[in-house]
């Protein structure tokens, strides 16, 4: 048993404490709603938000509103949104109506083959947000959302955005 | 350990590297990309969960040794990405080991729970550690090539949908090789390989884990964007599957075994013509070998969008004929190949109402009209506030499955549902009832429903988050005693104290008199309760300890669902990614 739960406490300490700047965030290319393809190389120089979301995610639904806040604010000083549909095949005709309604500006894709989020969520832990710098590095990555969340992903975009080119 | 020494190696490769020079680019539709050199990254998600199982069961005849049952179980699953310049390595590890799964009886050593069955490799014999997935891929800004582990879905699912499933445990990849790539307004996709389901689940209990039974699948996509206002696409999928339970002979001889059944089909999509979006999918499927009890099948499936003023209309509509006979084999393993559109609210479906959902001979719609009323106040706040209703509607004859009546069935289905956002108040109701209307005499089995999910801010960081849901299940004439099942009322409530974003802390209540559901509550036989403390010191990691019990029942995601087990005992969870 010890030895067991001393690889799982290691790989534990060792996740944690692996510092999640820095690392270059792989290129993806989708399609979004409207069928405009969309690569995350086209967007270097910006910063990226990238959310991870499906219809039937509540907590998801929750955390829109604020992301548009951000978008709106937001857009002209450089933070592209790109919302990431989980939604897999037999729920994609379910995707832009949800958009409409809730009057999303931002760009949202289409990976009905769960093929980026398993690039990036590979545990699929919804909704997900991964901030990526102006350099196309990761910077930052916070899974779920409760109310309030939205104050420090608020404050990690603005650092980046103020941080210089 | 070796893998944390490589770990450790790359990281102190990449704290060395020269950073990425800074590349000024505005936005736009194709800015230049300055070329950096590539670098290594590693990133990954680890979970671990640690679950005591209480058995209040006695063993016949020996009723003076109470807990005998009661065993431990420890899951780890570490995923790794390894990326550099163009390729990416993907890795899933799994580990699971049982605990006190074992005693001595009168001398002699009994083992519970066993982890896994014969078949399954591993030196040890109640710890089990599996590479779930790998993957190695090449990517460009407009191909990717996948040799390993991937998933693939084609148009809405009806020929071929292998999507990522975590939620329930019945995570399936593709173990092969797969192409993607984009030539002008053309998308082409390749796939073959063998079908690779996880072993070792996170969220359920491992026991009597089965070995891998590989099916062959082949298939391919080709789209065709931009035709004026059409998107057209064709594809098709062949599938060779393992027969029998214990034929588990050499992975690669999948491939050489008789094509049990094809799929092929082709979609139509239109945007925005008079402001109607359309889509529209035709799919078949011919089965060739004896197994699935027909020689062919067919579904169909249409949506329609428009957006008048305030308003967003859905109107959706399926026909699915001996369409998803094609998971018989892989149903063995608790997860689907092909699965379309069911229409139906994911988180109501029962034992009844999913045989319409898994219906071979269905026909059916729903409409859907959501409403936009919220907007923007002066404040600059976004308020949501977007009431709905959506009525469905099926024809289902197919009378095998879990139907539970010999009669074929009228169901109507509408909901009612708002969600209300603003600042930290939110509210996210749907309420329904269903009724299963029987021909002739036969009566009709009818079900009500509500679910809520309601959170408000208390005093400064404290918070109150209540979720509570119901549901009743009215059964009428099943037309015979065999048949005849109980009316039931199921309950289940959240109340969450949060504060801040780092703690909550959760107590759960469950009831449920529905006697198909295989779980006893640890209050009183139908009524159960736990408790729930989560903490979260960053971003991306978060720790549970939960006590207490919940109950069984169905769970959907992703247009399957599987039978979870109760539990009751306490559980330890940490996840986070990096």
């Amino acid at each position: 048993m010890r030895p067991f739960f001393a690889l799982c406490l290691a790989l534990c300490l060792s996740a944690t404490a692996w510092a999640n700047t820095g690392k270059p965030a792989s290129d993806f290319s989708l399609r979004d709603i409207n069928n405009v393809t969309h690569t995350l190389a086209q967007y270097r120089g910006s910063v990226v938000l990238i959310n991870f979301w499906a219809t039937w995610c509540g907590p998801c639904q929750v955390e829109m509103p604020h992301l548009q806040k951000m978008h709106t604010e937001l857009a002209a000083k450089g933070l592209v949104v790109l919302g990431i549909s989980a939604d897999d095949a037999r729920s994609a005709s379910m995707v832009k109506p949800l958009v409409k309604n809730k009057g999303l500006g931002y760009t949202i894709l289409l990976d009905p083959q769960t093929a980026v989020v398993s690039q990036y969520n590979p545990s699929k832990t919804l909704p997900m947000n991964v901030l990526v710098d102006r350099q196309g590095n990761v910077a930052n990555v916070f899974s779920g959302y409760n109310p309030g969340d939205e104050v420090a992903l608020r404050a990690a975009v603005d650092a980046l955005l103020a941080a210089p080119k | 350990m070796s893998l944390l020494l490589l770990a450790g190696l790359a990281r102190l490769a990449v704290a060395q590297d020269t950073p990425a020079p800074d590349t000024p680019v505005e936005l736009g539709p194709a800015p230049p990309v300055a070329k950096s050199p590539p670098r290594l990254a590693i990133a990954g998600t680890q979970d671990f969960r640690f679950r005591y199982y209480q058995s209040d069961a006695l063993l016949p005849d020996f009723e003076d040794r109470p807990r005998l049952l009661d065993h431990i179980e420890a899951v780890e699953r570490l995923d790794l990405t390894a990326r550099y310049g163009q390729f990416q390595l993907a890795l899933r590890g799994d580990a699971a080991a049982l605990f006190l799964n074992r005693y001595r009886l009168d001398g002699e050593l009994v083992h519970e729970n066993v982890l896994y069955r014969t078949g399954v490799r591993s030196p040890f014999p109640d710890a089990l550690i599996t590479l779930e997935k790998v993957s190695l891929t090449h990517r460009t800004g407009r191909s990717e090539l996948t040799l390993g582990d991937s998933y693939a879905a084609f148009g809405r699912g009806y020929a071929l949908n292998l999507a990522k499933n975590t939620e329930v445990d019945v995570d399936t990849s593709l173990r092969g090789l797969q192409g993607r790539v984009s030539v002008g307004n053309w998308d082409l996709q390749a796939v073959s390989g063998l079908t690779n389901p996880q072993q070792i689940a996170l969220e359920n209990p491992n026991v009597g884990i089965e070995p891998d039974r590989y099916h062959a699948i082949t298939g391919a996509r080709v789209s065709r964007y931009g035709l004026g206002p059409l998107n057209l696409g064709v594809h098709g999928a062949m599938f060779q599957f393992r027969h029998a339970a214990d034929d588990l002979a050499a992975p690669l001889d999948a491939w050489t075994r008789p094509v049990d059944a094809a799929t092929w089909g082709g979609s139509v999509q239109a945007l925005g013509i008079g402001g109607v979006d359309l889509y529209a999918e035709a799919d078949g499927t011919t089965y060739l070998t004896d197994g699935f009890g027909v020689d062919g099948g067919w579904a169909g499936y249409l949506s329609a969008t428009a957006y008048p003023g305030k308003a967003v209309v859905l109107v959706e509509a399926r026909r699915a004929f001996h369409a998803e006979a094609i998971n018989t084999y892989a149903r063995l393993n608790d997860y689907e190949v092909v699965s379309g559109p069911s229409l139906e609210y994911d988180r109501v479906i029962t034992e009844d109402s999913a045989a319409a959902v898994d219906s071979n001979d269905i026909v059916g719609g729903r409409v859907r009209v959501d409403l936009a009323l919220g907007g923007v106040s002066p404040d600059g706040e976004f308020t949501t506030f977007s009431p709905y209703l959506s009525v469905a509607t099926f024809r289902d004859v197919d009378l095998g499955g879990l139907h539970f009546n010999e009669t074929p069935e009228t169901i109507v289905h509408p909901i009612v549902g708002v969600q209300y956002i603003r600042h930290e108040f939110t509210v996210l109701a749907n309420a329904g009832a269903r009724v299963d209307v029987r021909d002739g005499d036969g009566g009709a089995d009818r079900m009500q429903h509500l679910d809520l999910a309601m959170e408000f801010p208390l005093s400064g960081p404290v918070s109150l988050a209540i979720d509570p849901t119901f549901m009743a299940f009215q059964w009428g004439d099943n037309g015979s005693a065999e048949l005849q099942q109980h009316d039931f009322v199921d309950v289940a409530n959240a109340l969450a104290v949060k504060v801040g974003s780092p703690w909550a802390f959760i107590l759960y209540t469950d009831y449920s008199d529905n006697p198909l559901v295989d779980s006893v509550g640890n209050l009183t036989d139908t009524l159960y309760a736990a408790g729930e403390a989560q903490w979260k010191p960053g971003p991306a990691t978060t720790l549970k300890v939960f006590y207490g019990a919940y109950r069984a029942g169905i769970r959907c995601a992703g247009g399957q669902c599987r039978k979870m087990p109760g539990f009751e005992g306490a559980k330890l969870s940490f996840s986070t990614t990096f």
